[in-house]
């Protein structure tokens, strides 16, 4: 694992790249991009082997029947994970392990992992998508909704970004 | 308009699982490609150390905003085979700054937290357990918090109808602030943080704007990306229409808002000062054998010249004996900028049958106080007639 990771790309031609992949999912799919509504899928299937009969009486998780994995968005994230493992691959960045600043504790790198998972996952659920779906992909198509979780999304992540810099720190 | 499987429901078969895992691969791999594997260089962009999250959002979002801007002018995509979501004000502001908040603390969003995954970062399978954690939690809250998940729902809303401008020029609006977003991102990476940033926004604006000039000339992608953009958006305004303001007079005439009921039309008639001008367009022969009394006699071509010296708050509707001309003389004037225009239910014919009939000639009965008022109709209008 000594050899030197590749280098990224040009963040404009990746965007553009992106946008391009984008318009091709609208003309193909007629939706644009998502990943929170495949996790979304996983995490009713996961309740449901727990609690079958609850999460079909559920008011949300009930709506996608006995088989919420039947959806387009499921395979796209297994898509999303394996083209980053072969992006990862080949650029040589396959590395196990906790990215955090070198001064920072695995414990605390986790909790905010963790916890930040939590938040999002609900928040996704709330404006019925996330940065992928929403942000971009409804973007994309001008969305006043999308535009506005955007705003919103960065302005909160600014101030609130202080409270949990330790993380990072080396 | 093209087939998708979202329209030929194709979306949840074999198919479209297919198609959809082929686009999660290159979504993932554009991803991991651009550095998104790595919370720390995501987060990068809440601290001022690397904004390649902004640079890459901005140019991805303006990218598709033009293609499907094309698109959609064309009439190949709409509504019809687009899954598009509504907008809903109140959850999207909560949900954005709990996700924000979710952002800057795990460096991961759902679908760098595959990508993050898929490279061996075990705090981006710990963020994907909490992602389905809360994604549980959001099903078990969802009876108490519901009126949340709807609050603000305004439907399908575009920038272009929330900020009354044109669909042409939202998007004009929103490339020119994805590149203003990528001139302050390269800004901020470049400037020597070592000197204060200059004092006077002026001065602020004027370093950002060299410093974007000075990345276009030495970063061949930012070059590409604004020479793309550029063109297409200049192929977009050039070669299709905006029927931004034709779709709202549509609209408005399909609601029947550019019509007023003779009813409603006598009774202000004979009210005074309601800034109510009435205008009968037929030939001045006809103008002079009958006409609503206060009606002004004023030919097509002279519309323009003579509501123009109107007041702007004046409200001017138009009859003919039927309703086609009045209803193509509204619609020429509403293009022309007179929104304050309507067209006779009926046309005079239909006054005529509605307001002036006497009860006793009418096939079904009529109630009382309509009856009181079509006396008073009849004398107003037809009186003034007899008397000329």
């Amino acid at each position: 694992m000594n050899k030197p990771a590749k280098r990224y790309i040009n963040p404009y031609l990746g965007g553009m790249l992106l946008g391009v992949l984008l318009v091709m999912t609208y003309l193909l799919l007629g939706t644009g991009l998502g990943a929170s509504g495949g996790l979304a899928r996983i995490a009713a299937s996961i309740e449901g082997i727990f609690a079958l009969d609850h999460v079909r009486n559920s008011a949300y998780f009930g709506q996608w029947g006995d088989a919420p994995m039947r959806y387009y968005l499921v395979f796209m994230l297994i898509g999303v994970f394996v083209g980053g493992g072969i992006s990862a691959f080949l650029g040589k960045r396959l590395k196990r392990g906790v990215e955090k600043g070198a001064a920072a504790s695995i414990k605390r790198r986790m909790t905010y992992a963790l916890g930040g998972g939590i938040l999002i996952g609900f928040a996704s659920r709330l404006v019925r998508g996330c940065t992928s779906g929403q942000a971009l992909s409804g973007g994309a198509l001008l969305l006043t909704g999308s535009l506005v979780f955007v705003f919103s999304l960065f302005v909160s992540g600014y101030i609130s970004a202080r409270w949990f810099k330790e993380q990072w720190h080396d | 308009m093209i087939d998708t499987f979202f329209m030929n429901g194709q979306l949840n078969e074999a198919t479209g699982f297919l198609v959809a895992l082929a686009i999660g691969i290159l979504f993932g791999f554009i991803l991991e490609q651009v550095g998104f594997g790595s919370s720390k260089k995501l987060s990068g962009v809440f601290y001022f150390r690397d904004m390649v999250v902004f640079k890459f959002m901005a140019s991805a979002l303006t990218t598709a905003a033009v293609g499907m801007g094309i698109l959609w002018s064309l009439g190949r995509m709409g509504p019809e085979n687009t899954y598009v979501l509504p907008t809903v004000w109140g959850a999207y502001v909560v949900g954005g700054v709990l996700f924000g908040v979710g952002f800057a603390m795990s460096g991961w969003c759902p679908g760098t937290g595959a990508v993050g995954l898929a490279s061996g970062k075990y705090d981006a399978g710990v963020f994907i357990g909490g992602v389905l954690i809360g994604s549980i939690v959001f099903n078990e809250l969802y009876p108490v918090i519901a009126p949340l998940y709807t609050w603000g729902d305004q439907g399908v809303v575009y920038l272009h109808e929330s900020l009354g401008i044109s669909r042409h020029g939202a998007l004009v609006l929103v490339a020119i602030i994805a590149v203003a977003t990528i001139g302050v991102s390269e800004w901020i990476e470049r400037r020597d943080i070592s000197k204060p940033a200059p004092a006077h926004i002026g001065a602020r604006i004027l370093s950002i704007w060299q410093v974007t000039r000075e990345t276009a000339r030495a970063d061949r992608g930012f070059l590409i990306f604004l020479t793309g953009i550029g063109a297409f958006t200049l192929v977009l305004l050039m070669v299709t229409k905006d029927y931004t303001s034709e779709q709202a007079m549509l609209k408005k005439i399909a609601a029947g808002e550019d019509h007023i009921e003779p009813d409603v039309l006598a009774r202000r008639m004979l009210k005074a000062n309601t800034n109510l001008l009435v205008v009968d367009i037929r030939p001045k022969e006809e103008y002079e054998a009958f006409h609503l009394k206060g009606a002004i006699n004023v030919e097509l071509p002279n519309l323009p010249g003579v509501l123009a010296r109107q007041p702007r708050d004046m409200d001017i509707v138009l009859y003919s004996n039927g309703m086609t001309h009045p209803a193509q003389a509204r619609d020429a004037l509403e293009r022309a900028g007179f929104d304050n225009v309507y067209l006779l239910t009926d046309g005079l014919n239909g006054f005529i049958d509605r307001c002036l009939t006497p009860v006793s000639l009418r096939s079904e009965p009529v109630p009382a106080p309509l009856a009181t008022e079509i006396r008073l109709w009849r004398q107003h209008f037809l009186l003034a007639a007899l008397t000329k």
